[in-house]
């Protein structure tokens, strides 16, 4: 089983399946959703995780697939018990147990509707709160039990508030208690369906359950010091007056037990609490942690790298740890190298061809010597193709490179998308550990995708496990991971098959914007709203469509300079998710910006093949371009048929 | 597919629609969608009609109006009841799905059998579906303009259980592949516990494949492919009993179904999930139906869905044990 690398490196050698079953087992799993238990043995602590360890509230903000879920469900006891390795006699020293309650959207829409005014949801809807999350304090109880073999109990006092706010009557102890508590749920819920016949009869005060309970059992002997954790996942999920119920827990919880609250960039939509004078403020009520700020690159990079080895590991025991590393199977090539591959023969020729009739041979025979790639450059410079043009660029080239650095430095990358404009195959490298890095953009779900799908089409391709995979295997993997999430969109959200077309129009712009790069800015692949529509509904519109986008992960805002009397929409610069880049051929540096008006982005939706043409037009560039390989699936969409 | 020959299929199917008329005396619940086939009732001639109209107008997912503009709410057993009106013993109600939305006619079906009304259903069968023009993966076919999104069909929310753990998820599939993704984000099942059911044989006996081609991500991605179960089209007893074996073969007690697909298996999925012992929470998203999303009319159905439940000899009994803890969707009184 065993044999050298070329670089004398002992390792295994395996069949294609089973190295693709593997593999599949390591990487192929990539949402904590799908992990199951497994997501206890591969989880990772991030560099903020002792940051939520904290007695206080904490939100912690990031898009999909940042690792929300897998954090939380870490912190819960089921997770802190597998990171301890299951040892029992452990548990009852820990200083919190946590909880992991996920928002459940087709449990919470229950609680809405015309027909009852929103003051009896608020009462209702809290009083579901105080019933679930002393449901989940007792489903731990049970757990702590079956583990530690402690029986809890309480005295009557404590035992009789706790029913008093909960409106059960008396029970003799705390099992007789978690079962009157899911006969109360029941009836809950037979009286949420027949709400305008039958309302609920005893309603709980917000959070008077959960604060006596905790503070009951952080009392007792077997909590003392103890603290409990609520980790509330997919906040997102709430209706906007639960958001608020939500928040005035958040701030008055009694020091027994915290929330821990995981939710999308602008999924959480309201601040203020059910006291009309307050708000829930950072950090005077909770801390903030945005995945996306404590993941900077290098943050990223080092996390990243850490949860690829151990993955990797767990299936590949036997392989040496250097062999594991991404920078080591993730092959790149230098801008340089890519435009030599991009390049072809014929075109060099016909440009030397061009060139000879200009110079003299002396000159011409220096000028062959220049790369074939940089060659290209120099043309690509030069208005026009103009061989008099190329001539002095070439010359200039010759005698002192660094003299054309400014030019290297802006233009060289925009240059290679314009290599292999209309030709079909490759038209870009997307490869490399750095660049799979800047295509999930601080995202760790995109990033394991992208490695397992790179790993999958090396190895279907006859590749050897751990061998070097190739430019285009890598860049074939990031294109199908690209259109696999555009293909996604769709499905995320109730505006999902709008996000899928404003991306399929952004696209296309920024794919012919770069294909059609010469003579252009280099890399444009932001934009922004510069003038907001005078109708109100259009502005709504825009505003939505663009959270949206933001929140699923279509687009990425950031701070743009902000304007006098500017709308929201003005605000932030826009760019597609890099993710999409390579399924596209554009730039995934964030880069340029160019202006579009608030009602374009309504019609690259609703209109796509004439507002494309339109947006095109305005910067002198034709969309006549054939569509690159991977967008022929879409060929309709963009003829507007 | 399960074998069915010990099953009743209790259904009255007409090849043409104006060989149906309602029996005489009876009650006929409907609504209009902007499809053709919902609109089968004006074939019958006012002269010969010897039954009651009730139409539905202005549904969403928490009302409808009748046709004096009076609002009827479906958290409201006492409004459902008022819409329907006095009914006599044995008096039959057809509550013709066909034009309805599921919020509505579910709820209906729910508090009618509550009350051991004798109910038919009545179902038409498109001719075609409309295809789409512009074709995004899993698209093959323009059926709906949007979705309102995830909420609970009223009447049938399930709070009791906050577990997200061992669930079965039985995705009933339809040829909006969209939709199903966008089920299973909010779903969240676990890869290993997936059993989608696709109708076939289907209205046509190709949607069979175009309801694989449909769904073939999510088929793929996890690997449901290998776990589909089959069911007619337009049978909601056949579904009905296919949940029911599936549910007893597997050891969870809560079973989630999406609500994708035709509104036979819908049925049958609603009367499974009045009856049975599990948890079962139905899971939809409320499309809003393109008017334009099929074409002409093809068989008509009539289900006898009471004869399920009929108390002298039961196939299957309406599970309202006020003393069950796991059965809670029917009224308890």
């Amino acid at each position: 089983m065993e044999a050298a690398d070329k670089r004398g490196r002992i390792i295994m050698n395996y069949t294609k399946e089973v190295a693709i079953t593997k593999i599949n087992k390591s990487l192929g799993l990539y949402k904590a959703e799908w992990l199951n238990e497994a997501v206890f043995e591969l989880f990772n602590e991030p560099v903020y995780f002792d940051e939520l360890k904290t007695h206080r509230p904490c939100i912690l903000i990031g898009g999909r697939g940042t690792g929300k879920t897998t954090v939380l469900r870490g912190l819960s006891y089921e997770g802190q018990y597998a990171s301890s390795l299951n040892k029992k006699a452990q548990v009852k020293e820990w200083p919190f147990y946590g909880m992991y309650y996920r928002v459940n959207t087709n449990r919470v829409t229950a609680f809405r509707g015309p027909e009852i005014d929103e003051a009896s949801w608020t009462r209702y809807f809290s009083h579901y709160i105080n019933l679930t999350f002393c449901k989940q304090i007792f489903d731990f109880l049970k757990w702590y039990k079956s583990v530690t073999s402690i029986e809890i109990f309480l005295d009557d006092f404590p035992l009789k508030k706790i029913c008093l706010s909960l409106g059960i009557p008396k029970v003799k102890n705390l099992e007789e208690l978690a079962e009157e508590l899911e006969y109360t749920i029941i009836e809950f819920e037979n009286s949420v369906n027949s709400i305008i016949d039958n309302p609920p009869k005893s309603l709980s005060a917000l959070a008077a359950p959960i604060d006596e309970l905790t503070k009951s059992l952080c009392s007792s002997p077997f909590f003392k010091g103890k603290q409990f954790y609520f980790l509330i996942d997919e906040f997102e999920n709430l209706e906007d007056y639960q958001q608020i119920i939500l928040n005035t827990v958040i701030k008055h919880a009694n020091t027994y037990y915290t929330f821990k609250v995981g939710v999308r960039e602008l999924g959480w939509r309201q601040r203020a609490t059910l006291n009309n004078n307050e708000l829930l403020i950072s950090p005077a009520d909770y801390a903030l942690i945005s995945i996306s700020e404590k993941l900077q690159k290098n943050n990223f990079e080092l996390f990243a790298k850490k949860i690829i080895c151990d993955r990797l590991k767990k299936e590949f025991i036997e392989v040496k740890d250097d062999i594991l590393e991404p920078t080591a199977f993730l092959k790149s090539v230098s801008e340089k190298e890519e435009s030599e591959l991009l390049t072809s023969a014929d075109e060099h020729q016909k440009t030397l061809q061009n060139i000879s009739a200009v110079v003299s041979k002396k000159e011409f025979d220096e000028i062959k010597k220049i790369d074939r790639g940089m060659l290209g450059f120099l043309k690509y410079l030069s208005p026009d193709d103009d061989s008099y043009a190329i001539k002095e660029y070439a010359i200039k080239y010759l005698k002192e490179s660094s003299s054309l650095r400014n030019e290297i430095n802006n233009h060289f990358h925009a240059y290679l998308f314009t290599l292999k404009k209309g030709k079909s195959g490759v038209r870009k490298f997307y490869c490399g550990w750095d660049v799979y890095l800047l295509l999930a953009n601080g995202n760790i779900r995109y990033l394991i995708e992208l490695v397992h799908a790179a790993f999958v089409n090396h190895l279907e391709n006859d590749g050897k496990i751990f061998e070097a995979i190739s430019p285009k295997i890598q860049t074939e993997a990031a294109t199908q991971i690209g259109k696999k999430n555009l293909s996604e969109l769709e499905g995320l959200s109730v505006d999902g098959a709008k996000l899928t077309k404003l991306v399929l129009s952004l696209g296309r712009i920024f794919q012919v914007m770069a294909s059609d790069g010469k003579g252009h800015s280099p890399e444009v692949n932001q934009f922004h709203i510069k003038s907001a529509s005078s109708e109100i509904e259009t502005n709504e519109a825009v505003k939505n469509i663009l959270k949206q986008a933001v929140m699923h992960l279509a687009l990425e805002r950031s701070q743009g300079s902000k304007l006098l009397h500017s709308q929201e929409t003005q605000e932030y610069d826009y760019r597609l998710h890099p993710i999409f880049a390579p399924f596209f051929n554009f730039s995934h540096r964030k880069k340029r910006k160019f202006p579009l008006e608030e009602v374009q982005i309504l019609n690259l939706i609703d209109s796509p093949a004439t507002t494309i043409k339109a947006v095109l037009k305005k910067r002198n560039i034709s969309d006549d371009e054939a569509l690159p390989d991977q967008l022929n699936l879409f060929g309709s969409f963009y003829a507007g048929q | 597919m399960l074998d069915n020959k010990a099953h009743p299929i209790l259904t009255t199917t007409y090849e043409l629609t104006q060989d149906f008329l309602p029996e005489k005396n009876s009650i006929y619940i409907f609504g209009r969608s902007g499809e053709e086939r919902s609109r089968h009732i004006d074939l019958f001639s006012p002269t010969t009609a010897e039954f009651e109209y009730r139409e539905i107008f202005a549904e969403n997912l928490y009302s409808f109006k009748s046709d004096d503009d009076k609002e009827f709410f479906l958290r409201s057993e006492k409004s459902i009841l008022e819409f329907i009106g006095v009914v006599y013993p044995r008096q039959i109600i057809y509550i013709d799905i066909t034009g309805l939305t599921h919020s509505v006619w579910a709820r209906i079906i729910q508090i009618s059998l509550n009350q051991k009304y004798n109910i038919k259903v009545v179902y038409v069968e498109p001719d075609q579906y409309s295809r789409s023009t512009a074709p995004v993966e899993g698209q093959i076919y323009d059926l709906s303009d949007k979705i309102q999104g995830i909420a609970p069909l009223t009447g049938f929310a399930t709070i009791t259980d906050s577990s997200e753990n061992d669930f079965q998820f039985i995705p009933l599939l339809g040829f909006e592949g969209t939709r199903l993704r966008y089920i299973t984000e909010q779903v969240q099942p676990n890869n290993e516990n997936i059993i989608p059911i696709i109708g076939t044989p289907g209205f046509k006996p190709w949607y069979v494949f175009e309801s694989y081609v449909g769904n073939s991500k999510f088929l793929i991605e996890t690997d449901a492919w290998q776990h589909v179960r089959y069911a007619p089209a337009n049978c909601p007893f056949s579904c009905f009993y296919l949940l029911d074996e599936i549910a007893k073969s597997r050891t969870s007690d809560r079973i989630k179904i999406g609500l994708i697909g035709t509104k036979p298996h819908a049925l049958g999925a609603v009367l499974f999930s009045l009856t049975s012992n599990k948890s079962i929470e139905l899971i939809h998203d409320h499309p809003v139906r393109k008017n334009s999303r099929s074409d002409g009319v093809a068989r008509l159905m009539v289900y006898h869905i009471s004869s399920l439940f009929d108390d002298l000899q039961p196939v299957y009994t309406v599970n309202n044990d006020v003393n069950n803890i796991k059965s809670t969707r029917l009224r308890k009184k």
